[in-house]
């Protein structure tokens, strides 16, 4: 494992992560359901997928090159997932408060 | 049980009517025929007098989860907003129970003319509808606005 620039991005990533997961359930009482609510749980769910992934990252340079681009693939399938979900929320949120 | 108390059936009490519960005594399921969500427990008592022991019918459909509360009387023009506004609040409580906090304290937050608490109760239901939960939010709307039409 190098010291390098990008493994400085990887701890703020993972640390930035970990802020994010830490928001996602502590918020989660306040949305117990609802349109809200029930996304919630999805989001919740992907937060933690991102935050085993992020946690991998500083170790890229000992993973078979394969592994590396299996993992950075679903990263990328989950990262847009995660946005056409948080998208549809905020359309639907906006649709609610208009109607 | 409170005479001025309104009652109304629950979504379960709405479904053991339709499907003809047959777990249902018929004296309940006479009971529940009656409740419609506008006539408080003194004028049920009146309308169910021929039904055998009525008072512990409604009190028992009340514990088997088939009727509950949704507000008191509205009385006359007098007392208008306020006994409307705390009539809201106590539908509230009724139909989302401990978590009401936030929709509550809106309700009792809100004007008291009957302008705006219309208002606050379309504000309520988008909170309950985006926070709580979809089917609830359509079951206070409903029971709201039945308060709201009955106070004039």
């Amino acid at each position: 494992m190098k010291f390098d620039i990008s493994l400085v991005i990887s701890v703020l990533a993972i640390l930035v992560m970990f802020y994010c997961l830490w928001l996602v359930l502590t918020l989660r009482k306040n949305v117990p359901g609802g349109v809200v609510g029930n996304t919630w749980k999805t989001l919740t769910a992907l937060v933690v997928l991102f935050t085993l992934g992020y946690l991998v990252t500083p170790f890229f340079g000992m993973l078979p090159p394969m592994l590396m681009n299996v993992i950075v693939s679903l990263i990328f399938l989950f990262g847009a997932i995660y946005v056409v979900i948080t998208v549809k929320l905020i359309y639907r949120i906006i649709e609610e408060l208009a109607g | 049980m409170d005479a001025d108390v309104v009652l109304a059936r629950t979504p379960q009490g709405a479904a053991a009517l339709e499907k003809h519960d047959h777990d249902l005594p018929r004296t309940l399921r006479h009971a529940l025929i009656l409740i419609d969500g506008r006539s408080t427990v003194a004028k049920l008592e009146q309308r169910g007098s021929m039904i055998p022991d009525f008072p512990a019918a409604l009190r028992d459909l009340v514990a088997r989860g088939l009727v509950a509360p949704v507000g008191h009387a509205v009385p006359a023009a007098a007392n208008g907003g306020r006994s409307l506004g705390s009539s809201l609040v106590t539908l509230a409580e009724t139909v989302l129970g401990d978590k009401s906090g936030k929709v509550a304290r809106r309700l009792a937050e809100s004007g008291q003319t009957r302008e705006e608490l219309a208002a606050a109760v379309d504000a309520c239901y988008k909170l309950i509808r985006l926070t709580i939960d979809e089917a609830r939010a359509e079951e206070f709307r409903k029971a709201a606005k039945d308060l709201l039409s009955r106070a004039g």
